[in-house]
């Protein structure tokens, strides 16, 4: 029955309840927008991280292998023996586990005859190049990420092991020009030459079928994208450097890099577990997400405090107003805390009402906002982006949760602390 | 007058930089720089902390030009390092082209691919007589080289050659700041017959990292020969598949 009078009294001085509740409504739809920009950039990072730079939801490497690989790639490579080890320990987890695909990187020289220029070659597992393309959730979160070219090579890969997709300025820089994929056979014929395991120079052929871009300055100029075969022939490997491991789904990544860390460490296998957002694996996406993070917690921090000020001065012009009224209720026999929340619940009812109107105005204004296709070149990104804003229901219900008792907390504060004087002052007070 | 003063002012640094260029030539012969086609075969054991390695190539060189095949271990057959001039190419039977290839590029361990032909310092470096030094007994004169071109093995190189056999004993080899980053010394107990006189040839070269001393190359030269080759040895339109 309260929580009827709280609703009524907010009619009792509308403007006042309109101005709050308007303060609240931005507040939240802040809060919401903020929380639906971030949770893009998070899943389209996390898609790309994950199937598009081949980090897998989680990476395999012998023990030490992750920095002692590049150096010393014989001793820290995954053998075709240690490839086993590891399926018979991912199968307990099969439920679990979408594809196991594998990556090798190495440095060489690539050269059309005349002129030999430095590349560094990351190398995936066919399989991996051809998945990727077609996953729902780079579909759903990356798709501005994936060019025809990619396709173009997934394609090519598929009949082709010794297809290489090169940067364009690393095919230019052997007189090659974009694009690539229209080369007739012999422009397209290259040669990469390497270091081996066993410390000996090699060459292998390779057929240039298509172009990519890192999206990084300091890698377009050299960045090779091919087959672990070719790279296997290349470097004259017997094994591969990392397993990447890909989820059904994403909730799972850390239970399960904990599950297989622990059956390592049972079966005493010189092997560890990197999840996909670890720094050591993916620079990019920990450093792009602690700087959002970071951002928006300022944002959420000047939001809030703006939200309560706004509450705590209504609720003190609104206290001022009806001091002889409390002073009553003082009088006839209402407690200090039944008063305060009394004034709280009607806090709390302007504030429900506010989210309830900020997460309707929020869905629409992203549905606009997203259908209106504004575009942007983030660093990092090769072309222009969808400013996308998609707010998850998650957000809604924390911001609302966070909403809530920020005013709970604020109005019940302030108006217990009002309270404390005398009813005689109360009911003989002015109002002035 | 003045002019007799200048020249013989002059005189001594003239004197210095002819020596310092006829030493190099002479050194050079002795390391496989002759006009005239040689052969021999290079032994290269490499050793990288407990890892140690053996390669074999068959090195045949006529005046600037080399061809390098490799004949150990057995995954390396048929291998062929061409150098032409400056330009060096790598091949092997299963590529369509050639691969142009840096000098500097390692071969083994220490040895850069331009350590396993034959030697052309005098073409190659500007040398600078620095002093003479005493090694293992025997008077040397101190060189610096410093290289003519960007494309070569070395930037710069420290070379100590002996003034009884003018032959090199000991180098070191320089980053363009002047820090040594490779060692390597010199034997001589081979023999080639060169213009009807027989002349002392490299029989051994150990090249070492100048911080880690253990990790070494050493390249054993084996039966010079002086032998004709035909100059399409040298092509590299001949090495395409």
């Amino acid at each position: 029955m309260t929580w009827l009078y709280a609703f009524r009294n907010l009619f009792r001085n509308r403007r006042r309840s309109l101005v709050t509740g308007i303060a609240v409504l931005v507040g939240f739809l802040g809060l919401v927008l903020i929380g639906g920009f971030i949770s893009r950039v998070e899943h389209t990072l996390r898609a790309q991280t994950i199937y598009l730079k081949y980090k897998g939801h989680l990476s395999i490497y012998r023990r030490e292998g992750l920095e002692k690989y590049p150096t010393q790639p014989k001793r820290y490579q995954l053998s075709p023996a240690d490839e086993e080890k590891i399926q018979e320990v991912l199968r307990l987890h099969d439920a679990d586990i979408d594809w196991v695909g594998s990556t090798l990187s190495g440095v060489g020289l690539m050269s059309r005859g005349e002129k030999s220029v430095p590349f560094s070659l990351l190398a995936v597992d066919r399989k991996t190049l051809r998945e990727v393309q077609d996953n729902d959730r780079v579909k759903d979160w990356a798709r501005d990420f994936v060019t025809p070219q990619d396709l173009i090579y997934a394609k090519a890969v598929a009949g082709d092991p010794t297809a290489v997709s090169a940067t364009p300025r690393l095919g230019e820089s052997v007189g090659l020009k974009t694009p690539f994929e229209s080369l007739s056979e012999a422009d397209a014929s290259l040669q990469l030459a390497g270091m081996t395991h066993f410390r000996d120079l090699n060459a292998v052929d390779a057929t240039l079928a298509s172009s990519h871009s890192t999206g990084s300055e300091f890698t377009e100029n050299s960045s090779l994208l091919g087959t672990v075969e070719l790279a296997r022939d290349l470097y004259q490997a017997e094994g591969v450097q990392n397993l990447i491991v890909f989820l059904k789904k994403d909730d799972a990544v850390k239970r399960l890099a904990a599950g297989i860390e622990r059956e390592f460490r049972e079966k005493n296998l010189p092997y560890e577990v990197f999840v996909f957002s670890d720094h050591r694996v993916s620079p990019h996406y920990a450093g792009t997400m602690g700087f959002l993070h970071i951002m928006s917690g300022f944002f959420i921090f000047l939001i809030c405090g703006a939200v309560v000020l706004s509450i705590v001065n209504s609720l003190t012009m609104g206290i001022l107003e009806r001091v002889r009224e409390l002073g009553t209720l003082r009088a006839v026999g209402f407690g200090r805390g039944r008063i305060s929340w009394l004034l709280t619940q009607e806090a709390l009812c302007l504030t429900t009402v506010s989210c309830a109107l900020g997460a309707v105005l929020a869905l629409s204004l992203a549905a606009v906002i997203n259908a209106m296709n504004f575009r942007f070149s983030p660093p990092g990104v090769p072309h222009s982006m969808q400013f996308l804003v998609t707010p998850q229901w998650e957000t809604v219900a924390l911001a609302s949760i966070l909403l809530l008792s920020l005013t709970a907390a604020s109005s019940y504060l302030l108006s217990y602390y009002k309270m404390k004087t005398q009813i005689i002052n109360l009911l003989s007070d002015t109002g002035a | 007058m003045k002019k007799w003063i200048l020249t013989a002012l002059c005189f001594p640094f003239f004197a210095h930089a002819d020596l310092a260029l006829d030493l190099l030539k002479e050194s050079d012969k002795a390391r496989g720089s002759v006009e005239k086609g040689i052969t021999w075969t290079s032994e290269v054991e490499t050793r990288e902390g407990d890892d140690v390695n053996t390669r074999e190539f068959r090195v045949r060189a006529k005046g600037v030009d080399a061809h390098v095949e490799a004949l150990q271990p057995a995954r390396n057959k048929g291998e062929i390092y061409l150098f032409n001039d400056r330009n060096m190419w790598f091949f092997k039977p299963s590529l369509k082209k050639p691969v142009a290839i840096s000098a500097r590029q390692k071969l083994s361990g220490q040895a850069a691919n331009g350590d396993i032909a034959s030697t052309h310092y005098s073409r190659d470096y500007t040398p600078t007589l620095e002093g003479t030094e005493v090694v293992d007994g025997d008077k040397t004169h101190v060189l610096l080289l410093k290289a003519k071109a960007n494309n070569l093995t070395y930037d710069q190189i420290r070379y100590w050659i002996s003034d009884k056999t003018k032959r090199a004993v000991k180098a070191e080899f320089l980053t363009p700041q002047g820090q040594v980053f490779k060692r390597a010394s010199m034997k001589y107990e081979n023999r080639l017959p060169v213009d009807g006189r027989d002349i002392l040839f490299v029989s051994e070269v150990e090249i070492s990292d100048a911080k880690m001393e253990k990790n070494k190359s050493i390249i054993r030269y084996k039966e010079p020969k002086m032998q004709e080759h035909p100059a399409s040895l040298f092509n590299i339109n001949n090495l395409k598949r």
